[in-house]
Formats: C-alpha cells, sequence, structure tokens
C-alpha cells in the first residue's frame, strides 16, 4: 500500500475483528504518523478497547493487518508486540499489586531489553522514570496501597519503562478531578516532549482529548466514521448523532 | 456372546453415566454461579454416602427415603459451609480458594476415618435383577438412574421457568450485571453452592446402592466428575448430563474389554485431550 | 534492599549446614528424622519454584517426585539385568532430568490452561500416572519395584549429605531466580498474565521453565528417596503428599526464600508431635490451620515478619 511510508509509526489496515456475530471492528483503518497524538473517540461500545487489543496481539483480526513502521506484527504475541516498543496502560488500572513500586516498573524495564541487558543500568532508567511520572517517594510501596491517581501514573511508568516507540493511553483520566487532569495533561505533553513518543489516547474527558490530540479519529459500532483535527470533528454532523443518539439510547 | 457382551457393556455404562452426570452436575453449578472449583466434592460425595447409609442403617427405612434425607442434610451442609467459609472465597485468588477447599478435604475425609473406620460399606439392598438373554440389569443400577434423571430434570426445570432460576442464570452470566438488576447475588451464592452440596449428597447416596465406598474413595469421583464438567463445558449443567453418559460408557467399555483398574487413567487421557484439543473454548479469557 | 535478600540466602544457606553437621554427629534415628525433615524442604522449595512463584496451582506436583523414583528403580533394574551399574549421583541426576523432561512433554499443553483448568489438569495426569503405575506388570503394579542389591548401598548419614547437596542446590537456584528476569517475570504472571504478556514477558516461556525446574528438583528428592529405601512405590505418587509441601510453603510464606524452609521446619515439628499427641486427629488440626492460614495469613510467617520489619526499613526474602 502507498501509505505504508516511513513517516507512518502504526498502520492498522482494513481490520476486521468479529465475536460471533458481532462486528466488533469493521474495515477499520487508521494511519499514526511518527511523533503524533492520535485521539481516539467512540462511545462505549464503539471498538477502542478491541482496537487496542487487536494492535497488542491479544486479538488477532479475521481480515486486515497491523503494521507497525512498516513491520507486519498481526500474527505476533504481544509480549513480541511490546519488546517492539509499544507500550499500553489499561482504563481499569491493573498494577502488580504484591509487588513494590519500583518492582512494578523494574518487569516491563527488564524484559525491553535484549538478553545481557545490565541490571544497574535498567533500575537507573526506572528511577528516572520515577521522578518524571511523579512517583519517586513510594518507590518502595506495595503497588496495592498506591491511590487511584498515583496508580494511574504507575500504568504510565510501567510502559515508559518498556522504552517503547508507540504508547497505547486507555482512559487515563477518568474519575479524576479536574486539577488531576490538568496534571495529567501537563505530564503526557512532558512525556512526548522527553522521550518522542507517539501516542494513541482513549479518553472519555473531552476538554482533554480535544487539547492534546493532534488528530482525532472517531470509532461508531465498529466504524470509522470520521477523521480529522479536532475542531472538524467536534463540527462533524455524523460525530455528533453517534455521540447524542448514545447518549439518548443509554 | 460377543454382542451381548457389548449390550451389557453399553446399558452399565449408560446407567452409571447418569449418576457421574449428577455429580458433576453438582460441581458445574457451584463453578458456573461463583467461579469457585470446589475442590471438596468428592470428600463430599463420600459424606453423602456415609450420611444415607447411617439413616438407612440407623432407622431401618426405606434406601430411596433415607437418600432423601441425606439430600435436605447436604442442603443444610451447604448453608453452613457458606457461612462458615465459602462466602469469603467468593473474592479471593484462585490459588487460596482452592486450597482453602483442599484443606475442608483433608478434614472431611479424616473425620470420616475416625468416625467410620476405614472398612468399605455399602447400603445392603438387594433389588430385582432383570433379565434379557444374556443381559442383566441389576435392579439397583435401574433405581439409581432414574433417581438421577428424575433430579437432573428437576433441577434443569428449576433453571429454566423459576423466577429463583432466572436469577442463577443471570448471576452465571455476569454477576455484576446480575446485581444491577436486582438480584441478590450473596442469596443466588449460598443457595447454588448449598443446592451444588445436595446434589453431591445425593450422588453420594445413590453410589452407595451399587458401589462400596469408604472415607478417602472420593478422589476417583472428584476426578470423573472434574473430566464430566469439562466436557461438558464448566458452568453448563445441560452439558453435564450428556458429558456423563460419555464418560459411564467409556468406564464401562474399558472395564469389559481391557481392565476396570485403568478406567481412570483413561478418563483422564480424555480429559487431557478435550483440553488439548479445544483450548479455545475453554481458556479463562478476560476482557 | 539488595544486601537483606543476601542475608536471607546467608540464613537459610547457614541453616542447612547446622542441620547437616548436627545429623551427622547424632544418633541414626535423629539422622533419619532430619533427612525426612530435608527431604519435605527439597520438595517444598520445588513447589514454590512454580506454584509460589507464578500462582498456578499445581496439585499434581507428586508425579515427578513419583518418577523421579521410578526412573531410579527402573534403571536399576535394567542395567543390572545387562550386568551394569552406575555411580548413585548419576541415578539421582537422571531422575531430575527425566522428571523434567516429562515436565516439559506435558507442560506444553496443560500450561496453557489457567486456574482451576490446571488445577484439574495437573490432578488428572497424576491419577493417569499412578494408575497405569499401579496397572503395569513391568513397574510393579501396586507392589513397587525393589532394587536391594542392585546399586550401592549407603548408610543414612552419606544420604543425608547427598540430600543436603540438593536442599543447597534449590535454596540457591531459588535464590537466583528471584533476582533475576524469570522471577520477576513469574511474579508479574503471578500478580496478572496479560498484563504481564503486555510488558513484554514471554509468559509461556517462563511458565514452562519454572515448571521444569521445580520438576527436576522434585525428582532429585525421589530419586533420593528411592536410593535410601531401595525401592519404588505408588504410593509415592499419593495426592495426599501435596498436603505436607503445600502446608509448608503457606506456613512458611508463599513464593519467597525462607518460607519452604522455615515452613518444612514448623511444619515437620508439628506433625511430629501432633502425631504423638492425637495420632487420629492430626490431619483434621492440619485441614483447619490451613484454611486459617489462608483467611488471615496468606503471605505466612516471612509475610508477618515483613510487616514488622518494614518499620525498620529491612525486609526478608
Amino acid at each position: 500500500m502507498s501509505r505504508m511510508n516511513r513517516e507512518s509509526m502504526l498502520v492498522v489496515d482494513n481490520v476486521t475483528k468479529r465475536f460471533g456475530g458481532l462486528r466488533a471492528l469493521n474495515k477499520v483503518n487508521v494511519e499514526v504518523k511518527r511523533g503524533e497524538i492520535l485521539g481516539l473517540i467512540g462511545p462505549n461500545g464503539s471498538g477502542k478497547t478491541t482496537l487496542f487489543n487487536v494492535i497488542m496481539g491479544f486479538y488477532h483480526p479475521e481480515e486486515g493487518r497491523v503494521l507497525l513502521q512498516g513491520e507486519d506484527i498481526t500474527d505476533l504475541k504481544p509480549h513480541q508486540i511490546a519488546r517492539r516498543g509499544v507500550g499500553r496502560t489499561f482504563q481499569i488500572v491493573r498494577p502488580f499489586g504484591d509487588m513494590t513500586v519500583l518492582e512494578n516498573i523494574l518487569v516491563s524495564g527488564l524484559f525491553s531489553v535484549p538478553r545481557g541487558g545490565e541490571h544497574r543500568k535498567i533500575e537507573d532508567r526506572c528511577h528516572e522514570i520515577l521522578k518524571i511520572t511523579n512517583l519517586t517517594e513510594r518507590i518502595n510501596d506495595p503497588a496495592d496501597e498506591l491511590s487511584i491517581a498515583e496508580k494511574r501514573r504507575l500504568e504510565i511508568a510501567r510502559a515508559l519503562a518498556l522504552d517503547p516507540q508507540l504508547l497505547l493511553l486507555d482512559e487515563t483520566m477518568a474519575g479524576l478531578t479536574h486539577a488531576e487532569v490538568d496534571q495529567a495533561l501537563q505530564m503526557i505533553s512532558g512525556i512526548r516532549k522527553e522521550f518522542g513518543l507517539t501516542m494513541i489516547v482513549v479518553e472519555h474527558v473531552m476538554r482533554a482529548i480535544m487539547s492534546i490530540s493532534d488528530r482525532i479519529v472517531v470509532l461508531s459500532e465498529g466504524r470509522k466514521i470520521a477523521e480529522g483535527t479536532p475542531k472538524e470533528v467536534s463540527e462533524n454532523e455524523q460525530v455528533l448523532t453517534a455521540y447524542l443518539g448514545h447518549r439518548k439510547g443509554s | 456372546m460377543a454382542f451381548e457382551l457389548l449390550a451389557q457393556t453399553i446399558i452399565n455404562g449408560l446407567f452409571i453415566g447418569f449418576l457421574f452426570g449428577l455429580a458433576g452436575m453438582g460441581l458445574t453449578l457451584i463453578f458456573g454461579i461463583m467461579r469457585i472449583l470446589n475442590f471438596a466434592h468428592g470428600a463430599i460425595i463420600m459424606l453423602g454416602a456415609y450420611t444415607a447409609f447411617w439413616i438407612f442403617i440407623l432407622y431401618s427405612i426405606n434406601p430411596l427415603v433415607a437418600i432423601l434425607i441425606g439430600t435436605v442434610a447436604g442442603l443444610i451442609f451447604g448453608v453452613v459451609l457458606y457461612m462458615i467459609l465459602v462466602n469469603r472465597l467468593v473474592r479471593a485468588p484462585a490459588l487460596a480458594s482452592l486450597l482453602a477447599l483442599f484443606g475442608v478435604s483433608m478434614i472431611l475425609e479424616n473425620s470420616m476415618l475416625n468416625l467410620w473406620s476405614p472398612n468399605p460399606r455399602s447400603i445392603p439392598v438387594d433389588y430385582p435383577t432383570i433379565s434379557y438373554g444374556l443381559v442383566t440389569i441389576s435392579g439397583s443400577r435401574v433405581l439409581v438412574s432414574i433417581v438421577a434423571i428424575a433430579a437432573s430434570v428437576l433441577l434443569l426445570a428449576t433453571l429454566k421457568w423459576t423466577r429463583f432460576g432466572r436469577m442463577i442464570r443471570a448471576t452465571v452470566q455476569d454477576s455484576r450485571a446480575a446485581t444491577l438488576m436486582g438480584v441478590d447475588v450473596n442469596k443466588v451464592y449460598a443457595l447454588g453452592f448449598s443446592i451444588g452440596i445436595a446434589l453431591a449428597f445425593l450422588a453420594g447416596g445413590l453410589l452407595a446402592l451399587i458401589y462400596p465406598f469408604e472415607p478417602f474413595g472420593g478422589l476417583q469421583y472428584a476426578l470423573y466428575s472434574f473430566v464430566v464438567v469439562v466436557l461438558g463445558t464448566l458452568g453448563n449443567p445441560a452439558g453435564c448430563l450428556f458429558a456423563g453418559l460419555i464418560i459411564g460408557l467409556i468406564h464401562s467399555i474399558t472395564g469389559s474389554y481391557w481392565t476396570l483398574n485403568m478406567s481412570p487413567a483413561v478418563a483422564y487421557l480424555i480429559l487431557v485431550l478435550t483440553f488439548l484439543l479445544r483450548p479455545g473454548g475453554i481458556m479463562a479469557g478476560r476482557e | 534492599m539488595r544486601g537483606i535478600g543476601f542475608n536471607s540466602l546467608t540464613m537459610s544457606l547457614g541453616f542447612l549446614i547446622l542441620i547437616g553437621i548436627y545429623g551427622m554427629v547424632a544418633d541414626t534415628a535423629t539422622t533419619s528424622y532430619l533427612h525426612a525433615m530435608v527431604e519435605l524442604m527439597i520438595l517444598a522449595y520445588s513447589l514454590n519454584l512454580f506454584t509460589g512463584l507464578s500462582g498456578y496451582a499445581n496439585f499434581g506436583h507428586v508425579v515427578f517426585y513419583g518418577l523421579g523414583a521410578y526412573t531410579v528403580s527402573v534403571s536399576a533394574v535394567g542395567l543390572s539385568s545387562m550386568g551394569m551399574s552406575l555411580p548413585t549421583p548419576v541415578y539421582v541426576l537422571g531422575a531430575g532430568v527425566f522428571a523434567a523432561i516429562f515436565a516439559l512433554v506435558i507442560g506444553f499443553p496443560i500450561l496453557r490452561l489457567r486456574g482451576d483448568y490446571f488445577a484439574i489438569a495437573t490432578l488428572g495426569i497424576n491419577e493417569a500416572v499412578r494408575v497405569t503405575i499401579c496397572n503395569t506388570k513391568e513397574l510393579g503394579e501396586g507392589r513397587g519395584i525393589y532394587i536391594l542389591g542392585l546399586v550401592p548401598s549407603y548408610d543414612i548419614k552419606m544420604l543425608y549429605i547427598q540430600l543436603l547437596l540438593v536442599a543447597f542446590a534449590v535454596v540457591v537456584t531459588t535464590h537466583i531466580v528471584l533476582k533475576t528476569k524469570l522471577g520477576y517475570g513469574l511474579r508479574a504472571i503471578r500478580a496478572d498474565e496479560d498484563v504481564a504478556e503486555i510488558m513484554g514477558v514471554n509468559t509461556s516461556k517462563y511458565k514452562i521453565m519454572a515448571y521444569a525446574l521445580g520438576a527436576f528438583f522434585a525428582g532429585l528428592a525421589g530419586g533420593v528417596v528411592t536410593l535410601q529405601f531401595a525401592c519404588s512405590f505408588p504410593e509415592y505418587l499419593f495426592i495426599g503428599r501435596s498436603v505436607d509441601m503445600f502446608s509448608a510453603i503457606i506456613i512458611g510464606g508463599i513464593g519467597t526464600l525462607l518460607g519452604p524452609l522455615i515452613g518444612s521446619v514448623i511444619f515437620w515439628i508439628v506433625k511430629d508431635a501432633l502425631l504423638i499427641q492425637f495420632p487420629y486427629f492430626h490431619l483434621i488440626i492440619f485441614g483447619v490451620a490451613l484454611i486459617v492460614l489462608i483467611l488471615f495469613f496468606p503471605r505466612g510467617i516471612v509475610g508477618l515478619a515483613n510487616r514488622v520489619l518494614a518499620k525498620r526499613g529491612k525486609v526478608l526474602e
């Protein structure tokens, strides 16, 4: 395909994923350019999480492929995709509860590097990441004991320790207070500057997604219904109906 | 002769199969509702056998009545076990609940050993046998099958048509959604667990009519039940009956054409093969 | 924190040396007592390597112990029929290697199963192997295989030393596993397998590595026991034996370095005392204790100790 140029970090090419008779994703095409933040929005059940799971290799699509920097990763396993530089956070936080904050991060640090990586060096980098995500004070606490905002930051820190090129953020801000959302936004742009990361961000907090995304893709019932800058998308008729229609329904 | 042996084998297999199916149903009901694998299932089946045995011996009443009283006792035992222990296991990690129920198994088996000695027992009744040519059918097996079928049908009908059954099915599907729909999930857990235990008592009582039993004899039946529920898809009572028949047939065919001692090994081999061939269907996929 | 982890290793190895010396100077009865305790310790550590770290309930762990035992007896009988014999350490190593190979073969299918399904499958395999042995003429059926005179016989003190070497090896292996990628990967799997996979952990590979490693040490223990009693019985594969191992790692602290050691010693002493006091009730008491521990002290003695030590900024492993 001609769209597969060097500037693409990730290409989701005509992907269809079915569960029984239901098409969770229906011929979805998404391209993420190197260095950009792509916002992914859509009503509940529109296929956002399914798309993340397809990219991560948890689900294998019936049709279509996923390309990471030109390489076909459709049939790889999640850990292989992770080691190729894709990090992900979870909407419902899932820290390794009985491990300390540092150990949580060490896991992805240790496994991201090829064989023979030096333990010391990895640990140093983990300390660096803890500083950026503002978790240094809790370094030796069990992850279970963190507050919800801290657990969300731990999710991000853990993904960062993978040394990713592409970061998938799944509703990092749900349930946070207004001030906490601001902090999170600051942290995300800080991360972008520091690591030069490409990101796909799923978010229900509209204020947040509109302010950090370069471009936005809208999914509804497994289909892509719109794509464009935040401004274009927010004025799109189809998007408004999809959202409002859904709100009425639920 | 060869035909008679085959016919006899198949008939025996089907009759015992209903009992295996019944034993599996209790296990699968509990798993479906609470996502807990009752590791004490075998010991509880044995306890059911002893309960029916002692009611029969002490009050010298009709063995079927003794088994039914035993089943009610099982229901009560289930409620007590739920209140003391099992309610704490619902949200515990799988390893913890498996080990705790393993502990229950130890307590029950060794209590039975201390109370009633390691000697095998059985309910000594002779029902007339039915003969047809060289094929004979023992009356007790027929009786056991009829009771097992009746109990299975009763359970399936309850699940399908009563309000309580709908509550159970909703919980099996999605306990969180069931809570939102106004189902008292704790009550469903307690009752569902107790019914599962009552079914195990019933299976144990019926078993005592055809086979001898002893305190540590439960492991074999627990393993058969595991095989039955896995074959019939965990959490699906109707599938159990069908799987029970298959395992009954295998049990009986191995016994007739090889040696009865190898029958458990063959059953476990089938278990492992099921795991191998249907990993997608039986893997606990999340999200 | 590292330094204290090292202390846990020193403490474990130091303890083994102490009971080693004591066992050498004590009378034979005491040595036998310690021998049985160390055997339990090895089994507890081998179970801990897999179940303790990965959280996968393996109720069929004794199958590896039993297979190790039968490897020694079968190969001793086979070799002697050809007029050959091997040095005992070779038999023991062979037992471990065979158990590990068996683990690799069955691990491939059953490690794809999670939680309860895995537990069922391990039970099934254990029973299938046991029933097969009981019904195979060549394997001595229910009577077992006797190898008296076919292998060089040692007195209990020599065997005790061999067993202690295995114990040393399993403690050091556990320490290394805990400090390296394997340990981190397994603990991540125990906490959340899907997330571990997303953090780059090749979960299938790490699970099977730990499974085979645990099997190896259980096989070694089975090998030494066969040499000790000069026979192997189907009873070695009796599921009830798992009770002791599980109790030991739960008492001590599951997934830790010191836990299996502390747990085995306490379990063994208490079991011995209970056995004398209440010969018929001790297993009932253990059942109750197991449940109470799981519900109220899921992290065992090491976990309790760490709660106290944490205030001083120290931690045991």
